[in-house]
């Protein structure tokens, strides 16, 4: 694990079970959108494998374009190509 | 260009035995988090691999973790011996692990999925409780944000 993935202090309550919270509540306290979730269960599995590579692949896009747009202007965005 | 739907859907015509497990589980339980890769629980067993290896022969496997990303090759797989695979492909990155942190083999792994339906193939993924416990095991940050949204689909599926 690098530094990048270190949880802050005050996250790590949250791997516990015996706060006295339902899953859905932890969820929420710690921030995560459940009507994501809630859309995602609506659609088939293929849907959402299918909405899974068209955000990534326009993710990449996006980067690449970005990365694109720097080239020759910044040494730190060359280095992370 | 990343098609992990297609992947998965390659190794099960071609009869790879396999589990998803992962962030694509975890995906196909409905969470809402992006995966780039498809994770899998393979029996690494030559006749398997041999399987494995000739249903990507036509996307570039490689080993991506080698400096010079050398093809994952027919010998390879025929000799056996290997206990995880990190390939890249033509149509994106495929991790076959002999294990599962938290559950165990491919054998475990296998016990604790659920087939399901993708367009007519039937894939194996870990069950709800299984990736619950994987992600647990591994305990990364990013796994505890998988957790947090697994239990809560698991609390809301039973109602």
């Amino acid at each position: 694990m690098d530094d990048s993935e270190t949880l802050p202090p005050e996250l790590e309550r949250f791997w516990r079970t015996d706060d006295g919270l339902t899953a859905v509540e932890r969820a929420v306290a710690y921030g995560i959108d459940l009507s994501l979730i809630d859309d995602n269960l609506r659609l088939t599995l293929s849907e959402r494998l299918a909405r899974n590579d068209s955000i990534v692949n326009e993710a990449e896009s996006l980067r690449s374009a970005y990365l694109k747009s720097r080239e020759g202007t910044d040494t730190h965005y060359q280095a992370a190509r | 260009m990343k098609e992990l739907t297609r992947i998965t859907k390659r190794l099960a015509e071609f009869r790879v035995e396999f589990v998803i497990a992962g962030g694509l589980g975890t995906l196909m339980h409905g969470s809402a988090l992006m995966t780039r890769d498809v994770d899998v629980a393979c029996r690494m067993e030559p006749d398997n691999l041999l399987r494995l290896f000739e249903a990507l022969e036509d996307l570039q496997p490689a080993h991506r973790m080698t400096p010079q990303r050398l093809p994952f090759t027919r010998a390879q797989a025929e000799q056996g011996g290997l206990n995880h695979l990190y390939l890249s492909t033509d149509w994106g990155q495929l991790d076959c692990l002999g294990e599962i942190k938290g559950i165990g083999g491919y054998a475990e792994c296998f016990a604790r999925s659920e087939a399901l339906d993708l367009d007519g193939c039937e894939i194996r993924v870990l069950t709800l409780d299984a990736l619950i416990e994987a992600k647990r095991a591994m305990g990364r940050p990013r796994d505890l944000h998988a957790v947090l949204e697994l239990e809560a689909i698991r609390e809301r599926l039973r109602g």
